[in-house]
């Protein structure tokens, strides 16, 4: 008899052990789960929030023939921040990014703001006026609470025009 | 006692079931809300931008003082914040809107100095949405 209940608490032990175990599983997976549906929530509205667009006139983008340097007007019109940071341009195959582009945002000021403008300048060698070229800039999206959320592209069929 | 075991077993597993619901329930509110703005937020703007428009009534180069007087104008029917405009000329940046806004059916004049060799004009406003010129008036 004693053996019985001896089994029957051991078999009870394990249970609760088993069942807990289940049931802190359980607590994980489902708070993982609401986690990555809270991240891709974000990160959609940080795409929609994240626009950009080349401004530039495409039959007079400017080009300074003497160093191969391509200017893009990029200006902000979605509705959150943009990333300096992360942009990336690229024309007649060539694209650059950090370090090799000048970025000067016109109007001053260090973030980029809905409506903003960005001035980059960035090396392309060998571009002639008269000729089609297509180009492309893009970014990344700042979310209110400043992390990187979403990107935007925007892309241009241009000409040169040599100053 | 195994029935007991059974029992408790149960118990503990809906426990942790409704443990782990209540934990990510803020999460999941967090993600509907987000979710919902964002999709406001893209109506809102879509409706923003059917009744955004505008105009380049005139483009006028003095040149003898070099300067370009545009006149545009608000053709849609929602208020423009002028500090969204902004101005190319020959391709290259040359203006930014003044702070204020323009109502629909106003115009607004803006100057450019020191424009030579004039080819083309461009004006971009809120949204992206953009109108350009190669006709220039000149005297």
């Amino acid at each position: 008899m004693a053996g019985t209940s001896i089994s029957e608490l051991i078999f009870f032990i394990t249970a609760i052990l088993v069942s807990s175990a289940v049931a802190v599983t359980l607590i994980e997976v489902i708070d993982q789960y609401a986690e990555e549906i809270s991240d891709e929530a974000s990160l959609m509205e940080g795409e929609m929030r994240s626009r950009l667009m080349i401004i530039n006139d495409p039959l007079y983008v400017t080009y300074d023939a003497s160093d191969g340097n391509l200017t893009f007007y990029l200006k902000n019109t979605g509705t959150g921040d943009l990333s300096r940071d992360d942009i990336i341009v690229s024309a007649n195959g060539t694209t650059r990014a950090g370090a090799e582009l000048w970025v000067t945002q016109l109007g001053g000021g260090s973030v980029w703001k809905p409506g903003d403008v960005i001035e980059v300048v960035f090396r392309v060698p060998g571009l002639e006026e008269g000729n089609d070229y297509h180009g492309w800039a893009s970014t990344s999206g700042i979310s209110e609470k400043g992390t990187v959320r979403g990107s935007s592209q925007s892309s241009l069929v241009f000409r040169i025009r040599e100053v | 006692m195994s029935g007991t075991g059974g029992a408790a077993a149960v118990a503990v597993l809906l426990i942790g079931l409704m443990i782990g619901l209540t934990v990510a329930q803020p999460s999941l509110d967090r993600a509907l809300t987000d979710l919902k703005d964002a999709r406001e937020s893209i109506a809102t703007e879509i409706v923003e931008l059917k009744n955004t428009d505008m105009e380049l009534i005139s483009t006028f180069h003095n040149d003898t003082t070099s300067v370009l007087n545009l006149t545009i104008g608000n053709s849609g029917s929602s208020v423009m914040e002028l500090s969204d405009l902004d101005v190319l000329v020959n391709g290259t940046y040359a203006a930014s809107g003044p702070v204020g806004y323009l109502y629909p059916g106003q115009t607004l004049t803006l100057s450019v100095k020191n424009v030579t060799d004039l080819r083309s004009v461009k004006v971009v406003g809120p949204w992206g949405i953009s109108v350009m010129t190669s006709t220039i008036g000149r005297g």
